[in-house]
């Protein structure tokens, strides 16, 4: 067995068997890449990022228990330094922006080829961005058009642990981020919504259904 | 048939029939009974009548007895006697003795004086009856009524009179009284009519009761089948939402079927397929190329599944909500027709159950297809709202609207489907959906109720 010390480090998180062993393959055929885990849904694959810190994970979006956009969230929270490389058969607007805004870093389509998907796997390593040639120009399109502001999963997680009465150190706590973060949330909340006030935001919450 | 017809020849119809039969059956009956009656009655009557006259006759008979039967008095001095009592005794009204010779001559006659002395054997009523003759008959032989007709001296006309002769033998004379009976025949007739008349109410009220069961029947008959048709209806009405929600479910789970495991297990393929490619490549260049063939026509399958899953149900709403698939509905409508769209969202995601959120985007997605179609608009406003109670989708346009165009709209029941169906889906969450339409274009309001959101976040909540 080589030495994979100055490999890349790569978990692969997809929820069906025969794709990820298929992947698995693909990406070890690379010298320069090490799968160091595998996870099947978006709750496993935070745990797995945990205990192995790898350098890149690559996610498929669609799984049972938590699918790949929430985790992207959670893993952008928590460990920011790693880079997320999204798999997916989706070529539409909606999934390359969302998982962008999410924090991934690239965008492969399953049907690329494996030549592409090392690409990718490179290139975000090495801090930059990455997306297949069938959504980068959806990508490029998007930057005209103004800035969405629907609150992403984890705001509104924040949300309503705010309505529920938690403080910043409760909610970071509860959900094992720091403060800062939170604070990042509920400012980013609050110029999504355009509301400034901690009781306005409560009282838009439980107007949306957020509340008891 | 109509079904009031139905009822009408089923129900009402031998109803009716019975009852008139019923009607006819006791009338016929009540008159030959009354009939009967009448004559009992008349008899009965007649019969009081002929015991009075005996009663009448015994007393006349006991007044002259003593004369009568004394054979010491002069006979001549007697009949005289007897002339003057028969003459004296009167009872009632128009009673009153006669007596005639056993040759009919008669010798009393206290009403009609000018008769004394003059025969009157073969004198005749009205009717042609001998009346003296058959008078001194009955009394020759034993005594007996007879029936003529007779001038009443109260009145002075011709009167039915039944009369009783007696015979004094001895003298040959015939004594008698009679008693006019035409007030029998008016009693028995007025009894008769106003048993009639009793008869004719009763055959009425008979008949009023079979009209008005008649009417029951019928009505009820009516208002039962209404009740059916309501209950069939409202059965339809479930069932529909039943099949809407069904249909759209079993779309969405076949669609995630295509798309999670199918198109999966072709990704699957596809990378063992390539990583063979890579194995045959160096070494067998023709089955390499075989290899390649096959990738390049498992990539066009991949794309068809695709495809197909799509169409059938949105993977964006399931992964994006509905926001973010409406977007893109709206993203693509605007493209390819070229027509304005805005669209105002709900900042807050995930707040609605599946079958709910499948619901507005179907509305959204057949309001926007009939604007296509019909609406010949250039600008739609699309907002999703909270309201107080309600979350609320609005899709305005300012095309020409349904009712200019409403024979049309009748016509092509598409149209009507579409707009039923969006209706159906949103009842079934017990939401409210609302159409708008006038010239300056076509206002569509779907809403649903909050409750189902708080259900839904807290179910999430539960979850995480």
């Amino acid at each position: 067995m080589s030495d994979n010390s100055d490999k890349i480090k790569v978990i692969i998180v997809d929820d069906h068997p025969l794709v990820l062993d298929g992947l698995v393959s693909r990406l070890e055929s690379s010298n320069d890449v090490v799968v160091v885990g595998r996870a099947h849904n978006g709750q496993e694959a935070i745990q797995v990022v945990e205990e192995l810190m790898p350098d890149v994970v690559l996610m498929d979006i669609n799984m049972p228990v938590m699918n790949g956009i929430d985790a992207a969230e959670i893993l952008k929270e928590k460990f920011s330094s790693i880079k997320l490389v999204i798999l997916s058969m989706h070529d539409d607007k909606e999934y390359v922006l969302n998982t962008a805004r999410a924090g991934a870093k690239g965008y492969v389509l399953k049907s690329a080829s494996a030549d592409e998907m090392l690409m990718a796997v490179k290139a975000v390593y090495m801090g930059g961005i990455y997306y297949s040639s069938a959504v980068a120009e959806i990508l490029t399109a998007a930057k005209d058009e103004p800035k969405d502001d629907t609150l992403s999963s984890r705001e509104q997680v924040v949300l309503r642990l705010l309505v529920q009465g938690m403080s910043n150190k409760e909610m970071a706590r509860e959900l094992g981020i720091s403060v800062r973060t939170i604070e990042t949330h509920r400012r980013n909340i609050k110029v999504k919504l355009n509301i400034s006030t901690t009781p306005g935001l409560v009282r838009y919450a439980i107007n949306h259904g957020l509340g008891d | 048939m109509k079904f009031s017809t139905k009822v009408f020849l089923l129900a009402v119809l031998p109803m009716l029939i019975a009852m008139l039969l019923t009607i006819t059956l006791v009338n016929v009956q009540t008159l030959e009974l009354s009939n009967k009656q009448a004559i009992e009655l008349q008899q009965s009557l007649l019969d009081v009548r002929k015991n009075e006259l005996i009663n009448y006759t015994n007393l006349a008979f006991s007044a002259i007895e003593h004369l009568y039967m004394d054979e010491q008095i002069d006979k001549g001095f007697a009949q005289e006697r007897v002339k003057e009592i028969l003459t004296d005794l009167e009872y009632s009204t128009d009673g009153y003795f006669y007596a005639y010779t056993h040759d009919g001559t008669n010798i009393v006659h206290p009403k009609q004086p000018y008769r004394l002395g003059n025969n009157y054997f073969q004198l005749t009523d009205p009717e042609g009856k001998p009346v003296i003759k058959e008078l001194i008959q009955k009394a020759t032989q034993g005594g007996g009524y007879t029936e003529y007709l007779w001038e009443k001296p109260s009145t002075g006309e011709i009167a039915k009179k039944l009369g009783y002769s007696r015979s004094l033998d001895r003298w040959n004379w015939m004594v008698g009284t009679g008693m006019y009976i035409d007030d029998l025949d008016n009693q028995v007739a007025t009894m008769q009519i106003a048993m009639n008349k009793h008869i004719k109410q009763t055959s009425f009220v008979i008949l009023g009761i079979a009209l008005i069961c008649a009417a029951l029947v019928f009505l009820s008959g009516l208002a039962l089948q209404l009740n059916e048709r309501k209950l069939a209806d409202l059965k339809l009405h479930e069932l529909t939402k039943r099949v809407l929600n069904t249909q759209d479910e079993e779309r969405r789970r076949v669609s995630r079927e295509l798309h999670d495991g199918i198109s999966q297990s072709l990704v699957g393929i596809k990378y063992s397929l390539e990583e063979a490619y890579s194995l045959f490549k160096l070494k067998d260049s023709k089955h390499a190329k075989l290899v390649e063939k096959s990738n390049t026509h498992l990539d066009e399958t991949m794309q068809e599944v695709r495809r197909i899953s799509r169409d059938l149900h949105p993977s964006i709403l399931d992964d994006f909500g509905l926001m973010a698939a409406v977007d893109a509905l709206v993203v693509e409508f605007g493209k390819r027709l070229n027509i304005e769209v805005s669209l105002v969202k709900v900042k807050v995601r995930n707040l609605l159950p599946q079958d709910a959120k499948t619901a507005l985007y179907r509305v959204t997605q057949e309001a926007l297809t009939n604007i296509e179609r019909h609406a010949d608009a250039t600008h739609v406003d699309i907002e999703f709202k909270m309201l107080k109670d309600w979350f609320q989708v609005r899709i305005a346009d300012n095309g020409c609207g349904f009712k200019r165009d409403s024979r049309q709209f009748n016509k092509n029941p598409n149209i009507g489907i579409g707009l039923r169906n969006m209706s159906e889906r949103l009842s079934y969450f017990k939401g409210k959906f609302e159409i708008h339409s006038s010239e300056d274009g076509t206002v569509i309001i779907a809403a649903v109720p909050k409750t189902i959101i708080s259900v839904n976040v807290k179910q999430q909540e539960e979850i995480v």
